[in-house]
């Protein structure tokens, strides 16, 4: 469905993982709320035995079960990690049949459109949606973000929609302030975005 | 069981919107609610979940778009629920 030619189906699937991403989030929220109370609750518990003398056993309890919460953490984060590592490369490397059929009269461009991408769509809702899935993904830290960065650079030059420029914007933003890679994805995030924009011209000029 | 074969059939006037409004319905319940656990399962010698994702994903290769949508959405909702299911073959399967 990812490579379908229709956009609506593309659509619908950056929607599943969009939703997947969300559900995630607030799974890992509510478990960090929980974890805070049971330490609120321990920490208080502490203070009252603090007198007597099995403190230094329960703190050893104590450091066990947490230790478990970690464990089962990090089970839940590494299957998001794991089935993004799966989909990323489907949901960045979308074929946008669509566009090349519209495009595969002019023979000099055709080189460019092996490298297809699902940003480099004329429906803004897909596109909305692929940099919707590429920020939560970063957000929760499931991959590198160097594999991310060409899709950040071709939205934040999306040729029609500001809210997405302006995201992917603070997002890179973000990226840079840990570490300085933008320009090693530079080139490839121009050439996303220059297709973007080509994808879209191409797009008003066929529909009149 | 509906395929490729009975489609129409099932499809036919007002039939479509129901079934199509099912699936959603499916989708959501699942999404809501983990229909695994002993309390629902209680009893039955098949996991509701495992046999839900394998019946939508046996509607995935008809080729009508409304239906296809709506059965993605369900299974996208399923998957939200049990993640797993997007790591089975499958899924890589149908994912081509």
């Amino acid at each position: 469905m990812l490579n379908s030619e229709n956009e609506k189906l593309r659509h619908v699937a950056l929607q599943n993982f969009d939703s997947y991403l969300k559900e995630e989030d607030r799974r890992i929220t509510e478990r960090e709320q929980l974890q805070l109370l049971e330490k609120e609750k321990k920490e208080k518990e502490r203070s009252r035995n603090l007198s007597s003398e099995k403190d230094g056993n329960d703190q050893n309890e104590e450091e066990v079960e947490e230790d478990n919460i970690k464990e089962m953490e990090d089970v839940r984060s590494s299957q998001s990690s794991a089935v993004m590592q799966l989909f990323l490369k489907q949901i960045q490397v979308m074929r946008n049949n669509h566009f090349r059929t519209n495009i595969c009269c002019i023979a000099s461009f055709d080189d460019l459109f092996h490298f297809q991408d699902a940003y480099i769509s004329t429906e803004a809702t897909v596109r909305k949606a692929c940099l919707s899935v590429v920020i939560k993904v970063q957000n929760q830290g499931l991959v590198a973000p160097m594999g991310l960065l060409p899709t950040l650079i071709a939205a934040s030059a999306d040729p029609k929609v500001s809210s997405l420029r302006t995201s992917a914007d603070h997002v890179m933003h973000e990226i840079n302030k840990r570490q300085n890679v933008i320009y090693v994805e530079a080139l490839r995030g121009l050439k996303k975005g220059n297709l973007t924009s080509f994808s879209n011209f191409f797009k008003d000029l066929f529909s009149f | 069981m509906v395929d490729s074969d009975n489609i129409e059939e099932v499809m036919a006037g007002s039939k479509k919107a129901i079934f199509l409004r099912s699936i959603r319905i499916i989708g959501f319940l699942h999404k809501t609610f983990d229909f695994d656990k002993k309390e629902i399962s209680a009893g039955l010698d098949f996991k509701i979940k495992a046999e839900t994702y394998e019946k939508l994903l046996s509607l995935v290769t008809i080729e009508m778009l409304d239906l296809q949508m709506a059965v993605l959405s369900a299974l996208g909702m399923l998957m939200v629920q049990e993640p797993s299911f997007m790591l089975m073959d499958m899924t890589k399967v149908n994912r081509q």
